[in-house]
């Protein structure tokens, strides 16, 4: 039975090179054989006629797949996952991967029930792949993924949904958060490559709850990286509910059958220990006619982003809800974040309904200088960009870019801004499946998949679909939901790491983006204080890429956004055909700012915080 | 809109009327079934049915063209309405190649084509509805309408325009006009047809409040944009669509039936839910959930006995179905039998032990029936099922409370209305109670006046008028301000016999005597007040 929702019923009703890599000229001649020097004009690409994007996953030994579990119960958990990670737990300079795993999930049942059978013998468990990238000084490389999961320690075993990735310690290695149905579990790095479940002890363990997307976010500036978690739904695998489709078939129920549950924000304390701070940090609002207690607000949370939306400097924290009114929270600089999503513009479709938000990224696509939005949604609603016009206000134009009718027919879920071709500007791309099953496929036994989708920013606020020509991977149709980006093979362009339910996980590597000259930077923290010497990346960091004759680019440094999954900290510009190197401005979290002349391009530089240039107010 | 429906059956009718026999084989479309095995029976039934007729009239060397057109239209139609899209489509658009001159299969098309996000082939259908009626009223504002979804706001306000101009009055077109507007970033204007739309529709367009706020917004007019915001609702603004509303009501199977009693419940209209939902029951019924949602309407009819029966035939079938144990608890509750009513929520969460609103309704008469030891193993439970914190009950912390008041547990209880604060900010009944039990409590170590007080008058003025004052006596007595505590009281007393609450005033008095005698007021039970006190007979209306 449908739970509170249905109530009218129911009531009876970083000068170092990161890693030492530079940008490998082997890679870029065996994607095209052009260096540097060599690439040509913005239509470059489309003459060169080789896949954009190229999938290597099995190919490299990265040989998971996600077992949802399915026996024929629908039960709600097994649409949603599986999110992806990467990080680079070994610190080696290279991404590693973390891939999130389902099991069988009701009283009593056994793998012999799975309506798709794992492929693995072993239990399912969330699987942590090393990335053994190794690139010779002759500039040739070897390059695959071991299985480090046993001697990592990291049991994820539960029913995972999603992975968040951040430093909790400031010890320089970067810890995991796993989302699962059961419980949410944190694992702390050692920093001799095991982790240690540390949930219980840390005090963010929520049992009963449903996390899906989390985000590291210092939010109080205090230099300890805190937790959003997004819950989802208030289910429980007793639900009976049925859900048949128009036909009658039955199919998964939609999350309003449920309810949500509250999100969480957990401050770390800097000691090991977080603190649940939901109900006195989380406000709500003034305006838009929000009259019930914050903990009313919150949706069944499915995305989760951080960035600063209204330029004060300090981070606010952006959710996409399933179905209902997204958030918007907003760091009012004394502990406390109010929700002002409605006003803002960004809680509802241009039309003012709620709709399915899913994955969401924030990203500066039109280069002036704030955070915009990107969301993916259920067919029909198709995606909403979402432009910021400075002060943290939005205006809706997913329809005048072609990011909205361009994804009408697909339920979209990981998504993210990238500049695939790093010509400068913010691309975006969708990863897609669906919820409800799609008539006509008789043979398919889980059939919600859909091709993913990839949108080029041509500027001036329009997008084109350039799916058809980005590679025969986009031409699969498979379940997607999770997707991470990131340099994984350190060539100077962004990869995408994509989470299949009942699939592979896909490694889509970008044979295009460094064609063109790029900047990569890592943004770490100070390594005074850190025993491994490493600073830790400061997630929420803003960086200004300045040129003459060129727009400021800016970028921030990341892991979270995308729906579920765990992105690559650094940050990579792309430059198009300029040979020059940049000036760069650092807006760190703390609220310092910070200047760097002459960055080298074509490779990845860190900045430490603190040993920049300092820019006083004025030079802001 | 009316009038559109007259055209269509006559252009129906036209068509039908035309064409010839056309011996060519139709076999191809036909088989483009979707596969049924997951449908229900019923649907699976009439699909199989629709095309049996399908393939009789294609067979048959006499049917002329309109006749086939129709009855591919037909499977079309049915398809369409079980959201088999892919499967409907190409019957529409066969009837559409046999009778080119009816305009329904475009129409149809059109918002098939809508519906899955094919944006340019739903203009191009649209466009070919205008082709055989230019003024079709309903085809341009749908036009309109996938214009704007297409991010074409100039190509959509002319439509509205056109529209316009043959209605003047017409609600949707104004909106629409609005829209293109706000989409073009014409602010004012944008204003203008929105408020114009407001007004024609005597306020009752209530979804145009949300875009009306951005336009607001974006003159900078935050004051009417915040008002506009706390007006708005998520409900489309469209014409009557007869064509489309018909498509709504061809499936017959008793979730279809279930779904259109739903709607019909949540629109308030108890009568057209019931009869949905008994023409649900006549396919099915056994079914425990149709059979419930029927006694569910009955009760919104007022006939309470129809729905005891309904309940408990629902059980009949079902003994398990916990929410007619929960239904029939809340009727038992208020006819006064609550020994019963208890029995049955005490069924409802053994059977759906996470069936919150089951157990909390079970706490709370278990709590009114005095019953606190019991009550509070209720409340215990539904704190570890995660009901602290949960924005929808915050009854759960609050009841737990005040359990714990009554069993005299006055420090637990303390603590407990402070968690509620802290969770419920805007609920000021936890300040409230918090504030009466600090200055009542018989427990020393529990009374605290001067954070009492504090807790008073930082209570919004709306909240402290319900408590007639007496509350804000109680803490000044008890922070030894006696004579104001008097005057308070003497004005609640007041109160009390103006609002003809004179039952309550032989106890006031008692409070008063008190007061003027320099004694604070002790009770085992401060708080009194219980805001939720009603909720369950206010829960079946």
């Amino acid at each position: 039975m449908n739970r509170m929702v249905n109530g009218a019923i129911r009531i009876v009703l970083i000068a170092a090179v990161f890693g030492g890599c530079a940008a490998d000229p082997a890679s870029r001649t065996s994607s095209g054989g052009n260096g540097p020097s060599e690439v040509t004009g913005g239509n470059s690409m489309d003459s060169v006629g080789s896949a954009w994007f190229v999938e290597r996953a099995a190919a490299l030994n990265l040989d998971f797949v996600h077992f949802n579990g399915a026996s024929g119960h629908f039960y709600y958990p097994e649409i949603l996952p599986p999110g992806v990670g990467l990080l680079d737990y070994d610190n080696d300079g290279d991404l590693d991967v973390f891939l999130v795993q389902g099991r069988m999930l009701g009283p009593d049942a056994s793998v012999a029930d799975a309506l798709l059978p794992p492929t693995s013998a072993s239990p399912p468990t969330g699987r942590l792949y090393r990335n053994d990238l190794e690139i010779g000084a002759d500039g040739n490389r070897s390059w695959r993924f071991v299985d480090v999961t046993e001697q990592s320690g990291l049991t994820a075993d539960g029913y995972g949904f999603g992975v968040a990735a951040g430093d909790i310690d400031n010890d320089g290695w970067v810890d995991l958060f796993v989302t699962s149905f059961e419980s949410d579990r944190l694992f702390r790095n050692g920093g001799d490559g095991t982790f240690t479940a540390v949930s219980d002890g840390a005090g963010i363990e929520a049992r009963g709850a449903f996390g899906v997307s989390a985000a590291f976010v210092d939010y109080d500036r205090d230099g300890w990286l805190d937790l959003y978690v997004g819950n989802n739904v208030d289910y429980d695998l007793d639900d009976r509910t049925e859900c048949p489709n128009t036909a009658g078939a039955r199919d998964y129920c939609p999350p309003e059958t449920y309810g949500g549950l509250p999100d969480r924000l957990y401050r770390n304390l800097g000691n090991g220990t977080f603190d649940d701070v939901t109900p006195t940090a989380l406000r709500h609002a003034n305006t838009g006619g929000v009259s019930r207690a914050t903990l009313g607000r919150f949706g069944p949370a499915l995305g989760v982003a951080t960035a600063d939306f209204d330029g004060d400097g300090w981070l606010d924290v952006y959710v996409a809800n399933d179905g209902t009114e997204n958030l918007l929270w907003l760091n009012q600089r004394d502990g406390t974040l109010t929700d002002a999503a409605l006003l803002s513009g960004a809680a509802l479709s241009g039309l003012g309904t709620p709709e399915a938000g899913m994955g969401v990224d924030a990203g500066d696509f039109d280069d002036d200088g704030d955070e915009d939005l990107f969301m993916t949604h259920l067919t029909t609603e198709g995606n909403n960009l979402y432009v910021n016009n400075g002060s943290g206000m939005f205006q809706d134009e997913s329809a005048s870019s072609r990011l909205g009718p361009g994804s009408l027919p697909y339920t979209g879920w990981g998504s993210a801004w990238f500049d695939f071709d790093n010509d400068g500007r913010l691309d975006v791309m969708a990863v897609n499946g669906t919820v409800v099953a799609v008539d006509g496929r008789d043979d398919d036994p889980f059939p919600y998949g859909q091709r993913n989708r990839l949108f080029r920013n041509l500027g001036h606020g329009r997008f084109e679909d350039v799916t058809d020509r980005a590679g025969a991977v986009f031409e699969l149709s498979e379940v997607s939901r999770g997707a991470a980006f990131g340099d994984i093979d350190n060539d100077g362009d962004v990869d995408v790491l994509v989470g299949n339910n009942s699939g592979p996980a896909r490694l889509l590597v970008n044979t295009v983006g460094n064609r063109r000259h790029w900047l990569g930077l890592r943004l770490v923290g100070s390594s005074k204080d850190s025993p491994s010497g490493h600073g830790r990346d400061m997630l929420g960091a803003r960086v200004a890429v300045i040129r003459e004759d060129e727009p400021t680019r800016w970028r921030r440094a990341r892991s979270d956004g995308s729906y579920a999954s765990a992105n690559d900290p650094r940050v990579l510009i792309g430059l198009g055909e300029s040979t020059a190197a940049p000036n760069v401005e650092v807006r760190w979290p703390s609220g310092r700012t910070e200047a760097w002349d002459d960055v080298a391009i074509d490779r990845y530089t860190t900045l430490i915080e603190g040993q920049g240039r300092h820019l006083p107010e004025a030079a802001r | 809109m009316r009038v559109a429906l007259l055209f269509w059956f006559a252009a129906a009718a036209g068509a039908c009327g035309g064409g010839s026999p056309d011996a060519e084989s139709e076999a191809a479309p036909t088989a483009a079934l979707p596969d049924l095995s997951a449908a229900d029976v019923f649907v699976r039934e009439q699909v199989r049915a629709q095309h049996a007729s399908l393939m009789a009239i294609v067979q048959t060397p006499t049917a002329n063209a309109g006749r086939r057109a129709d009855a591919y239209g037909d499977m079309g139609k049915l398809l369409m309405a079980a959201a088999l899209h892919d499967a409907a489509e190409p019957h529409l658009r066969r009837a559409q190649t046999l009778a080119p001159d009816d305009a329904r299969w475009p129409y149809y098309l059109g918002h098939l084509y809508r519906t899955t996000g094919a944006l340019d082939d739903s203009v191009a259908a649209f466009n070919e509805v205008l082709r055989i009626r230019p003024e079709d009223a309903l085809t341009l504002l749908w036009l309109g309408e996938v214009h704007l979804l297409a991010g074409q706001p100039a190509e959509a306000e002319p439509l509205f325009r056109t529209q316009l101009a043959m209605q003047p009055d017409s609600v949707v077109a104004h909106v629409g006009i609005g829209r293109a507007a706000l989409a073009a970033n014409d602010y004012a204007r944008a204003v203008e047809f929105l408020e114009e739309g407001l007004r024609l529709s005597g306020q009752t367009a209530v979804g145009v409040h949300y875009p009306l706020a951005l336009a607001y917004r974006g003159l900078g007019r935050l004051d009417r944009a915040e008002a506009h915001m706390r007006q708005r609702a998520d409900v489309a603004i469209l014409a009557e669509d007869p064509l489309m509303e018909e498509l709504d009501t061809l499936i017959e199977s008793p979730r279809a039936y279930e779904r259109r009693g739903n709607r019909a419940l949540s629109r308030r209209d108890w009568v057209t839910a019931s009869e949905y939902f008994r023409r649900g029951l006549v396919l099915e019924p056994a079914d425990p959930t149709l059979r419930h949602r029927l006694g569910t309407a009955l009760f919104q009819m007022g006939d309470a006995g129809g729905a005891f029966a309904e309940f408990e035939r629902t059980l009949q079938t079902a003994p398990g179905f916990a929410l007619a144990h929960f239904s029939l608890g809340v009727l038992l509750e208020g006819a006064g039998r609550r020994p019963e009513a208890i029995e049955r929520f005490e069924a409802a969460v053994r059977h759906e032990p996470a069936y919150i609103e089951a157990r909390l309704a079970l706490a709370g008469l278990l709590r009114r029936e005095g019953r606190f030891e019991q009550a509070l193993v209720e409340y215990e439970m539904l704190m570890e099922q995660g009901a602290a914190g949960d924005p929808r009950i915050e009854e759960a912390p609050f009841g737990h409370a005040i359990t714990l008041v009554r069993l005299g547990r006055h420090a637990h209880a303390r603590d407990r209305f402070m968690e509620g604060m802290a969770a419920y900010p805007d609920q000021p009944f936890f300040a409230h109670a918090l504030a009466r039990l600090l200055s009542g409590a018989t427990d020393p170590g529990v009374r605290d006046g001067t954070r009492a007080l504090a807790l008073m008058e930082a209570l919004p003025e709306a909240a402290r008028s319900l408590d007639l004052g007496e509350s804000m006596a109680m803490t000044l007595a008890e922070t030894g301000r006696f004579g104001e505590a008097a005057r308070w009281q003497r004005g609640a007393i007041e109160r009390a016999m103006r609002g003809r609450r004179s039952d309550l005033v032989p106890d006031m008095r008692e409070k008063l005597t008190r007061y003027e005698r320099g004694l604070p007021w002790r009770s085992d039970d401060p708080v009194e007040f219980d805001p939720f006190l009603e909720r369950s007979a206010g829960a079946i209306r």
